[in-house]
């Protein structure tokens, strides 16, 4: 997975050309928002499904940044890239999603099971993973998956979430901490 | 599995036993199907959707704010006119006619002159919000009631007042002078009015008017740079501040001929000289300004 979220490490052309187009997409140009949801709907989409761990709460997840992105669009700055202004956006989006509800183990077992019905000690831990997941407060939980999952640099996690360097790591320490608690009891 | 850096070591638990987990974690990362083309599609079309219905709805709501807003002010605007109808029948108004020096209203210590041709303004009479605004960014300050002054702010430019050329001009007893609080409102008959604020305060000045203001200090350039559309006429204690508005912004002051023909010298702004009571007349500051050579020009 390619993981370069922050200006800084991205390609030149790329970012004039995301500006470019990123322009146009703040006056509402149809085909502009077109390329804006074009380039970026599967990350977005896995990201939410990481978090969520089912297709239709990342769809809805998914839906309700990108509402929320066109409707900000015009005050983007630009100032980062468009990817991660979507992380961030979507990644509140799915941990409201998680307040919200509390995913039940029996729904991860089906669609882990769906994946690999051929690995039954592979399911049994996906499973035990994410049910400790599910026990973790949305923001430990989150982290990690952007850590561990989304594979993204301390730096980017920094930008996705909007925190400081210190807390982000806290904060992660303090997750995987807890995520040691619940999966550690897990037989 | 190595941890990756930054990955530490809970406190109290086994590093080990820690990168195990991780390593668990990492391992059980979901497969994410890619979502189908169609389902991506119905999705953006969703946003889109829900993009303009909300975008109508804000228009809407906005519409309604406006409707409301507009049915307050002509609500406003009538209950002002009544208030002025009855008020102008109870009240002894100056009566002021172009191109003279009005006489001040009582003891007001306010005059007025108006140049030919244009309308008669009386500085007491409420001034457009725009304009009250104006004038607190650009007036000098307003003495005498120990209220904090309202603050200038010379550098920034205001807002245009009117297209008029008007001079207002107070004379003595800063104590007298109207206070802001009394142009606040509307003034319907000609919207522009400038106003200008006197003042014998020898407390120095934050704003750039000359710290002593004698005679000799009224035309220092500061004046003119930090207050660029007020001219003091008097050379004594008791001061009048002119101010002009010359079709524009009051900060327009390199293009603005502030009366006409008096230079720094102040050779043709005759000197006011102080009465008994140590404040310069009224008829003496309204006489040096009808003195002036290009006054109707101005």
């Amino acid at each position: 997975m390619d993981t370069y979220l922050t200006a800084g490490t991205y390609p030149a052309t790329d970012r004039a050309a995301e500006l470019e187009w990123l322009h146009a997409a703040r006056s509402g140009e149809q085909w502009a928002l077109d390329e804006l949801y074009r380039r970026h709907y599967s990350q977005i989409y896995a990201l939410c499904y990481r978090i969520l761990g089912r297709s239709e709460d990342a769809e809805d997840a998914m839906q309700a940044a990108f509402v929320h992105a066109f409707r900000e669009l015009p005050g983007f700055r630009g100032d980062c890239l468009a990817r991660t202004w979507l992380y961030r956006i979507a990644t509140n989006e799915a941990i409201n999603a998680l307040r919200k509800r509390k995913r039940s183990v029996s729904d991860a077992e089906i669609e882990s099971s769906a994946l690999a019905p051929d690995d039954a000690p592979a399911v049994h831990r996906k499973i035990a993973v994410t049910a400790a997941l599910d026990e973790l407060r949305p923001d430990h939980h989150v982290i990690l998956v952007l850590r561990y999952w989304e594979d993204l640099s301390y730096d980017e996690i920094c930008s996705v979430l909007g925190l400081s360097m210190p807390t982000v790591k806290m904060r992660l320490s303090r997750a995987r901490g807890e995520f040691r608690r619940r999966y550690g009891d897990e037989p | 599995m190595i941890a990756k850096p930054g990955m530490d070591r809970e406190p109290g638990s086994s590093p080990a036993r820690t990168e195990m987990l991780i390593e668990i974690l990492i391992d059980s990362r979901p497969d994410v199907t890619p979502l189908a083309p169609d389902a991506a599609a119905r999705v953006f079309e969703n946003v889109l959707r829900e993009i303009s219905a909300s975008a109508a709805s804000r228009r809407t709501r906005t519409g309604v704010r406006l409707a409301l807003s507009v049915a307050f002010c002509v609500g406003a605007a009538a209950g002002m006119l009544l208030l002025r109808s009855v008020a102008s029948e109870t009240s002894a108004r100056p009566h002021f006619v172009s191109n003279q020096i009005a006489a001040p209203a009582h003891n007001s210590g306010l005059a007025v002159c108006v140049p030919k041709g244009m309308s008669p303004v009386y500085a007491r009479r409420p001034l457009s919000s725009e304009t009250a605004h104006s004038l607190t960014r650009t007036t000098i300050r307003i003495l005498g009631d120990g209220e904090p002054e309202p603050r200038s702010n010379c550098g920034a430019p205001p807002a245009p007042i009117g297209g008029m050329t008007t001079f207002a001009i107070f004379t003595p007893l800063p104590d007298r002078v109207p206070r802001m609080p009394q142009y606040e409102g509307d003034d319907p008959e000609d919207g522009s009015l400038l106003i200008c604020v006197v003042s014998n305060d020898d407390r120095g000045d934050t704003r750039g008017m000359s710290p002593s203001l004698d005679g000799n200090d009224i035309y220092k350039p500061n004046v003119f740079e930090l207050r660029p559309s007020c001219v003091m006429l008097s050379p004594l204690d008791s001061l009048a501040t002119l101010f002009t508005i010359e079709n524009g912004p009051l900060c327009s002051w390199n293009s603005m001929p502030i009366l006409a023909g008096a230079d720094c010298s102040g050779s043709l702004v005759p000197k006011l000289e102080t009465g008994n009571d140590g404040f310069v007349s009224r008829n003496t500051v309204a006489s040096c300004v009808l003195a002036l050579p290009d006054y109707n020009s101005i």
